[in-house]
């Protein structure tokens, strides 16, 4: 069996296809009905609580420890827990742990073992990132085919549901965490990105917690006392502030009246449509403002735009429809949502089949080209400023593969090592991402001005390979990239070692 | 009037039907607040005290605002300056209370609220585009709303019957259209006095919604736990392998077995290891034996009467010694090394396995044989029993006689050659010719008396070697029979001591498991039974609670259609 995994900051979904080449979503083996998995860990013991398990035990148990929101700790190469026999768990090793569920689920539910997977990301994830996805698959026993982009996976999807040909398609996916903007141009043929854009701590969780304040605020005012924070309420609260943010999404409802319960303090709250759209105003003029640069990052103009999909659970609230149909108006009336919870894993299994070459064999078009997130290139330091500089090899929106060939020198006659410090960046004024340093050496023949060709490419599935040869000889160069960076070595062995010890608990 | 108490009975028969309902589900102090509003209810459905409230926007022009409050309360106030004002209406007394419009938030539980709502509503509220959503906010929680504004707002602005629970009449006036009778002169009349009273009663009657909902959450909630903690109480049973008893009797067995196979190899693998040692020509102990005996002196020789008696130097024999001991000394040094590290390798093998079973820690003790034993038996062995002694004859006139007796004919030929007749007249010849062969034949006579004697030498010398070879041979035995016979005890001892304390150990834990088991079991038993209890009460709270819903949606219905009926009149 392939698999499609939406690899999601709140949920986590898997998908794979019919027979008939229909995606569909596989459930959890412990709630058969529930075809998500939130993507939260419990670890104790050796033993590690995934998903819906870890909130029945916070119920039993309000102070047990929970890790949420791994997902934008990746490509930091740090710990983010230390479990009770002091093993430290990277965010790569928590997110295995999310993977090796929803293959367990998976393996449950087909009863054939996971052969491979296309797993998501959000379109503006760096080389960092990606690798740390791809690093949690290895830990998770999961072979991968290739990354998808989460937009581009739904459209994928859009595209395969509703025969959908020629447009050019803006894809709004506002997630429980991320955010991308991508635009994309379809045909009979397949999908072709043609740029992207996006913001990595923006969406559900944040409109939640915009909510989880507007309640406790209402709570301060009423009993004149704060409400008191564990584990279970902090859970009840963000349960609640999900209800009453997808509620509100409902066009006809300017207010919501509802009596809730959270610990053991029960009340009736009063939240205004208007409120929280006015909390959450900001966030969403920044994801608007990232849209239209996106449209123009791919050289279009708004009126350019066939249409606007909108994706992710947050991008149900109509105050977001209302606020693109405003700056997006020739699409005004193609601004849809489709399928926000499902199309991104569906859309994954669909590109699994494309990978694997069955993609004839569903009647899926065959052709997908993405584009490059972020300029790559290579800090220098400039002698005579004594300032660092940055060369850039790959613009953004290039297609993707895309390679680029650039010929560097030492300095010195002694210079045996030469060191490169690979980035990428949306433009030189805003934050520069340093992907890893380039270490080439010891060089055969050390002489001043030797020549080192370096080939750094964008590959398809977003991430960065580099090479470094001698022009004159053509001999690759002894090379260590990204080690600074990223997991690596025996720390990788180490934490794989500990997600294979660690066993996902099953109740079943 | 009838009406009234009808509907106040069937409020009150309400509530008392959801006191009984979370009575008996156990969920009455699951929540203070809950609780709180549980005891209180019935105390607010009281009809001497009938709540108003009158909202107005900031800033509202202050003659309006006076001739509104007038119309009202019956005394023009002044914006900001009372907060409460109460006038006798009838036998009840009316409270108003008057605050500026603002967004309605979180409320009491069971807080049934005015019964009408004023809304005042100045130039700048018209103005204001979220006005319309913040009297749509009242009009959820005041079932009569009477609007007073400046200028007029428009005919629809709220509707009756826009919530459910919600409003039922809205009077929309402006100064010009104000009725003649004022507000709080329709409480003086007894008709409209009991409408008011049936309002109390509805806005009693949607408080008992919110408390129905919180009660209804409380369920779900004791469900969601009961359903997680059945779930997750076969987790916290014993662990699989080390659990059971029958599983830890299998383990003591399978270690058992295993201890006794790596002993047995043990004890085979030494013993193979002494015999290859000792193997001839190509053991060990041959090849030291004969490195030593490469550097074996000439035999020591002392004169006897006939004979020279020969014997191995013994400073030789001392140093033969001190090499062979050296030498099986230190093998067996290697073996007592071996014996100590399988024993260690041993002891933590198993404890790995204990630890994976999931098993206390036995305390093993393996007990190394010492080199005191050793030595005992390298000093009792390494000795010559039968050391050699070896003779030769002594040279002297009779060696040469005897050797003598092979030559004698040739010497009697040569000799008798000298007076024969044929040759006497070449004896210038015969003689000298006779002399020399007769020297040659001395000659050689000499040569194999001495190399006859060398050869005897040699061969006492390779006698010697033999001896010594034996009795190498002898103490390697020796000590190989002793020395093994010590490993094999030792390994049996140990193997039986640590079987024992293996098998006490883990039988001690497997019994102790299985009255924990048993424990367990009961404790399971009690929580499963008191998981039935549970389920079972939340079952009938769940279906007591559905059955209250449906008589709670008639009631209201009913009481519903006839408030709203009774408020058509009620500007009238």
């Amino acid at each position: 069996m392939r698999a499609g995994i939406d690899l999601g900051t709140t949920f986590s979904l898997i998908s794979n296809l019919e027979s008939d080449g229909t995606p569909v979503l596989m459930p959890d083996s412990m709630f058969n009905d529930i075809y998500s998995t939130p993507s939260t860990v419990n670890i104790s013991n050796k033993c590690a609580s995934v998903g819906y398990l870890v909130d029945t035990l916070i119920e039993q148990n309000p102070e047990l420890p929970v890790i949420r929101f791994f997902k934008r700790n990746f490509g930091v190469n740090q710990p983010i827990f230390i479990d009770s026999a002091s093993n430290s768990w990277y965010p790569d090793s928590v997110a295995a742990l999310v993977l090796k569920k929803l293959k367990n689920d998976a393996e449950s539910y087909t009863g054939s073992k996971l052969e491979s997977a296309v797993i998501t990301v959000p379109a503006h994830f760096n080389d960092l990132q990606r690798k740390s996805v791809l690093n949690a698959a290895a830990m998770a026993d999961i072979p991968v085919l290739g990354l998808v982009e989460e937009p581009v996976a739904a459209a994928l999807h859009y595209g395969i549901a509703h025969h959908s040909r020629d447009q050019v398609l803006v894809v709004y996916d506002l997630g429980g965490g991320t955010f991308d903007a991508t635009v994309l141009s379809m045909d009979a043929n397949g999908v072709y990105v043609l740029a992207k854009d996006g913001l990595t701590e923006m969406g559900g969780k944040e409109f939640d917690e915009a909510i989880s304040a507007m309640i406790l605020d209402q709570f301060k005012k009423a009993t004149g006392f704060h409400l008191p924070i564990n584990g279970l309420t902090s859970l009840q609260l963000r349960r609640i502030s999900e209800e009453i943010k997808i509620e509100l999404s409902l066009p006809s409802k300017a207010f919501l009246k509802k009596a809730i319960l959270i610990g053991n303090n029960a009340f009736e709250i009063m939240i205004y449509r208007k409120e929280f759209e006015q909390a959450i105003r900001q966030m969403i003029e920044q994801t608007v403002e990232v849209t239209l640069r996106c449209i123009d990052g791919a050289g279009l103009r708004e009126s350019d735009i066939d249409a606007l999909m909108l994706v992710g659970g947050s991008a149900m609230i109509p105050y977001i429809k209302d606020r693109l149909s405003k700056v997006i108006t020739n699409a005004d009336n193609k601004i849809f949502l489709h399928e926000p919870m499902k199309a991104v894993a569906m859309g994954a299994a669909i590109h699994s089949a494309q990978l694997s070459g069955d993609a004839e064999r569903y009647d899926i078009p065959l052709e997908f080209r993405g584009v490059t997130g972020y300029n790559i290139g290579i800090q220098t330091l400039n002698p005579q400023t004594r300032k660092p500089e940055t060369d850039c090899l790959i613009k953004k929106n290039m297609p993707l593969p895309s390679k680029a060939v650039r010929t560097y020198y030492t300095s010195t006659a002694t210079q045996t090592r030469m060191v490169l410090q690979l980035v990428q960046y949306v433009d030189l004024q805003s934050e520069i991402i340093n992907i890893g340093e380039l270490v080439i050496g010891p060089l055969p023949n050390p002489r001043i001005n030797y020549p080192v060709e370096v080939t750094v490419e964008n590959t398809g599935d977003g991430t960065v390979k580099v090479a470094a040869y001698d022009p004159n000889t053509g001999v690759e160069l002894q090379q260590v990239f990204g080690e600074d960076k990223l997991m690596s070595g025996n720390n990788l062995l180490a934490q794989r070692n500990l997600v294979r010890k660690t066993v996902i608990a099953n109740l079943n | 009037m009838m009406s009234e108490q009808i509907n106040d009975q069937k409020v009150k028969s309400l509530f008392a039907d959801l006191t009984n309902i979370v009575a008996e589900s156990g969920m009455a102090n699951q929540s203070k607040q809950f609780a709180d509003a549980m005891r209180e209810l019935p105390y607010k459905n009281d009809l001497s005290k009938i709540k108003f409230r009158i909202s107005y926007t900031p800033g509202v022009d202050r003659s309006f605002f006076e001739q509104a409050t007038a119309w009202i309360t019956g005394a023009a106030l002044v914006p900001g300056e009372t907060a409460e004002k109460s006038a006798h209406a009838g036998d009840a007394l009316a409270v108003f209370e008057i605050a500026p419009f603002e967004n309605i938030t979180a409320t009491q539980l069971g807080d049934a609220g005015p019964v009408v709502f004023f809304g005042i509503i100045g130039a700048s509220d018209l103005a204001d585009p979220d006005f319309a959503d913040k009297l749509l906010a009242y009009s959820s929680v005041h079932p009569y709303i009477i609007l007073l504004s400046e200028t007029g707002i428009a005919a629809d602005t709220l509707k009756p019957g826009d919530h459910i629970g919600g409003v039922l009449h809205v009077e929309n006036y402006t100064l010009a259209t104000l009725p003649s009778t004022s507000f709080i002169g329709r409480l003086d009349h007894p008709e409209f006095l009991h409408k008011m009273h049936n309002l109390v009663h509805y806005n009693a009657l949607n408080s008992i919604e919110s408390l129905y909902n919180v009660f209804s959450m409380l369920l779900e909630q004791e469900n969601r736990l009961l359903t997680g903690r059945k779930a997750t109480i076969g987790q916290q049973g014993p662990k699989p392998g080390g659990g059971s008893a029958g599983s830890v009797g299998e383990t003591i067995l399978k270690l058992r077995n295993e201890l006794t196979e790596q002993m047995a190899m043990l004890e085979k693998g030494l013993a193979d290891g002494f015999e290859n040692y000792l193997r001839p020509q190509t053991g060990q102990l041959s090849q030291v034996t004969d490195r030593l005996l490469a550097d074996l002196p000439e035999l020591a020789q002392s004169e006897k009467t006939k004979t020279i008696s020969l014997h191995i130097p013994e400073q030789y024999v001392n140093f033969f010694l001190d090499g062979v001991f050296g030498e099986i000394n230190k093998f067996c040094e290697d073996q007592l090394i071996t014996i100590r590290d399988a024993f260690k390798l041993t002891q933590q093998d198993l404890e790995r396995r204990i630890e994976k079973e999931g098993l206390p820690q036995v305390p093993f003790n393996f007990k190394p044989l010492t080199d005191k034993q050793l030595s005992v038996i390298m000093n009792s062995s390494i000795r010559i029993d039968k050391i050699y002694e070896g003779a030769l004859p002594k040279q002297g006139p009779l060696e040469y006689f005897n050797a003598l007796k092979s030559y004698q004919a040739m010497l009697y030929l040569f000799a008798s050659s000298l007076g024969l007749s044929y040759f006497e007249k070449a004896r210038y010849i015969t003689i000298p010719a006779a002399i020399v062969l007769i020297g040659i034949c001395i000659y050689y006579i000499h040569k194999s008396v001495v190399q006859e004697y060398r050869e005897a030498g040699e061969k006492e010398y390779l006698k010697a070697k033999e001896n010594l070879t034996n009795e190498a041979k002898r103490m390697g035995g020796e000590i190989a029979r002793q020395w093994n016979k010590v490993v094999t005890d030792q390994i049996k001892m140990q193997l039986t001591q640590n079987s024992n304390t293996l098998d006490f150990t883990l039988k001690e834990f497997g019994s102790k498991k299985q009255h924990e088991a048993e424990d367990e079991k009961r404790r399971l038993e009690k929580i499963s039974q008191s998981f039935e209890v549970q389920e079972k009460k939340i079952a009938a709270g769940l279906k007591a609670k559905e059955s209250f819903h449906r008589n709670f949606i008639r009631v209201r219905a009913d009481l519903r259609q006839s408030v709203a009926i009774q408020l058509k009149k009620a500007d009238r």
